[in-house]
């Protein structure tokens, strides 16, 4: 036996050994794929809807505008096509989600999984 | 590739850009969050959603530290929220920590343990009872090799806090490994 060893310096040169490995478990490999794609597909959604809230956002606000233009000049107004709108406006309302719904759908819903489905078919 | 340059193109949506940032920090998050975690598969799942919280809020990123330090510190938070939402007690000083029965390891004899590897194996299972806190900043020292002050910015410690834990950190571990292995130092002293 060394006298001028110590069995804690021992102890402690394993411990710091230890503390520098790696684990023994790794990321698999394929986690950069598989994230990848994950990625890829926020962003698509992301952008999707934001090209649409900006597409609805230009349309209903010029909406907005000429219906003031047209309301507010003449408060009690005598326009027919406005009286049946303000008349029936739960149908109007309705038609009008309809027509988003679908501009939704179409701008949003079918881009995303038709951009989706190439891109599984890619990889 | 810099990091202005790597965040630029990610920006843009450059696929190999992407790659190359995931690639290049992959270790950093996944040593990090297995350390905090402990359960491998919960920790795999934990580094996805990282990554896809730091590919949404890059555009964030300021530059006033570096990218390791400000992707060390989402997967830091990110993993500490994990754990409160997993009712698992996150602040415990290590003096007035005891390993629960059950989940100290067991260890047969001084002989057994002395084989290198298992020896290694008992110290990483003796981390992983260590307080979050303690781990996190035993692997960001240790493993990642991380200054006092990078260790700082990801977790919020002062470099006086971050040196106590790397230091009772150790002791616990010393301290821990001698309970278990009684034996353990004679055998060590004869074998010089």
């Amino acid at each position: 036996m060394n006298p001028d060893s110590n069995p804690w310096n021992e102890l402690d040169a394993l411990i710091l050994e230890t503390l520098k490995e790696k684990p023994e478990r790794e990321l698999p490999l394929t986690f950069t794929d598989t994230l990848l794609r994950k990625v890829e597909r926020q962003l698509t959604w992301r952008e999707l809807v934001r090209e649409f809230a900006v597409k609805t956002g230009i349309v209903t606000g010029t909406l907005l505008v000429l219906i003031l233009c047209l309301i507010l000049p003449v408060r009690e107004t005598t326009n027919p096509f406005l009286l049946l709108l303000a008349d029936h406006w739960k149908i109007v309302s309705g038609v009008i989600f309809l027509i988003l719904f679908t501009f939704f759908s179409d701008q949003v819903l079918l881009k995303f999984y038709t951009k989706q489905r190439l891109l599984d078919t890619r990889s | 590739m810099d990091d202005a340059t790597l965040i630029a193109q990610v920006q843009a949506g450059k696929e190999h850009a992407n790659r190359y940032l995931i690639e290049r920090y992959k270790n950093l998050v996944w040593h990090m969050v297995l350390r905090m975690v402990s359960q491998p598969e919960d920790a795999e799942d934990l580094c996805q959603e990282i990554f896809l919280r730091i590919f949404r809020d890059i555009g964030k990123f300021r530059g006033e530290s570096k990218l390791s330090t400000w992707i060390g510190a989402i997967a830091y938070h990110m993993s500490i929220s994990y754990l409160r939402k997993k009712g698992k007690e996150i602040l415990v000083p290590v003096e007035d920590y005891f390993p629960v029965a059950g989940t100290r390891p067991v260890v047969e004899s001084a002989e057994a343990a002395l084989d290198k590897s298992s020896m290694k194996k008992l110290i990483h299972r003796i981390i992983d009872s260590l307080p979050v806190h303690y781990r996190t900043v035993i692997t960001l020292f240790y493993l990642e090799e991380l200054s006092y002050r990078e260790i700082g910015e990801i977790t919020g410690m002062p470099d006086g806090t971050i040196k106590s834990y790397l230091n009772r950190g150790r002791q616990a571990i010393r301290e821990q490994l001698v309970q278990l292995v009684p034996d353990l130092l004679p055998v060590l002293a004869e074998t010089q």
